[in-house]
């Protein structure tokens, strides 16, 4: 059964931990999955900006990063730092896997909107990936407490150049603010 | 099975300048709960329920559906469906085939205060849905309980590789209770026959 295989690949990405935290050695940093579900929640109940279709977004947040169950969470950026090269490198792999996992599962449309969001051009996968780096922050607020603020600062760096939606920007401003209290 | 407790209900907090921050903050806490079936039969570092929901939403977008059930609700059923555990945690009623209803009627009422309380006036469609998963009766909130069974045993299959299998016996007898759906129990079927091969071979 092609499709079960599918299932408990993405099933899979319960166990892989997030590498950006692993890195900072934080201790039981969340799963991809849980990442998932954080950014698939944000899909679910933030204003939206015109075009965009919240049934899409959301279908698009449970599987922007399905391909990670086969290569794995790879850091190609860090703060204003970015790896261009390893980046294009990650996606083409990527795009790769994605097409091995949903091979003869007859899941087209669930299948497109995993490489749309790894193109990253249309308005719903630049949207997605805004709310992709306000899950990160919203996490690393919560890590905050067991570690070392000025340990994480590169993630807020690192977000601040992705959101640029004004609703958005409203609540990365109000998280920042809570932050230095 | 697990002594009745009375779950603590939790002070309810102060509307924040921004309920929809507010409110999502606390959904992004059950990245942090762990599913207490797993943590009562002492698997190690168990997956939290937002892993449990990830799983959930998942099969909501990837199972072929019943008629009359429509994917996009069942979606954001899913996403939705244990949210009252961010402040409860993951209180449970049943193990195997043996439901305490005292208890669970104790905790469905503590789980619709928590979810008032929670989404107050905002976002009427969600607070909808999650509340129809509570009373299990619109046809989304019957076939995600079923996913919910299925999201299971998929995971103890998992588990199973580092434990005796005979711990988790408990799910599957659950599992079986719930699921009626003729594609799910292909699934099911497929997943439990996994089970007794890999038994086979390692026993």
């Amino acid at each position: 059964m092609k499709k079960l295989a599918l299932l408990k690949q993405a099933m899979k990405l319960k166990h892989l931990k997030r590498t950006g935290w692993t890195h900072k050695d934080i201790p039981n940093p969340e799963s991809v999955a849980s990442h998932i579900y954080g950014v698939a929640l944000l899909a679910l109940t933030v204003p939206l900006p015109k075009g965009i279709d919240r049934d899409k977004l959301v279908q698009m947040a449970l599987v922007h990063d399905i391909g990670e169950a086969k290569i794995g969470d790879q850091v190609w950026e860090r703060g204003t730092y970015s790896n261009h090269h390893k980046h294009l490198i990650k996606d083409e792999e990527e795009r790769g896997a994605i097409f091995t996992m949903f091979e003869s599962t007859g899941l087209d449309k669930v299948k497109k909107l995993s490489l749309e969001f790894i193109q990253h051009k249309s308005p719903t996968a630049k949207f997605l990936k805004e709310l992709d780096k306000l899950d990160m922050v919203l996490e690393a607020l919560v890590y905050e407490e067991r570690v070392d603020p000025q340990q994480l600062n590169e993630f807020w760096e690192n977000a601040e150049r992705y959101i640029h939606d004004k609703n958005l920007i409203k609540y990365f401003d109000a998280l920042r603010k809570e932050r230095k209290k | 099975m697990v002594p009745i407790q009375r779950y603590v209900f939790k002070e309810p907090r102060l509307p924040g300048i921004m309920p929809d921050l507010e409110l999502i903050k606390t959904a992004l806490k059950l990245k942090s709960v762990k599913r207490s079936g797993w943590v009562y039969k002492e698997i190690s570092n168990p997956e939290s329920v937002a892993d449990h929901s990830y799983g959930i939403s998942f099969l909501a977008l990837f199972a072929p559906l019943p008629k009359g059930v429509n994917r996009d609700s069942l979606i954001k059923m899913a996403l939705l469906h244990d949210l009252s555990e961010s402040n409860l945690g993951d209180p449970i009623y049943e193990t195997g085939k043996f439901r305490n209803l005292k208890k669970y009627h104790l905790i469905l009422n503590d789980k619709k205060k928590v979810l008032m309380d929670m989404f107050g006036k905002n976002y009427p469609t969600e607070k909808k849905l999650a509340l129809d998963y509570l009373q299990q009766k619109t046809p989304e909130a019957k076939f995600l309980k079923e996913l919910d069974k299925l999201e299971s045993v998929l995971q103890a299959l998992t588990y199973e590789k580092n434990y005796p299998p005979e711990r988790l016996n408990e799910f599957w007898e659950n599992a079986e209770l719930y699921i009626k759906d003729k594609q799910l129990l292909k699934f099911f079927e497929q997943l439990r026959k996994e089970r007794l091969t890999s038994r086979v071979n390692s026993g």
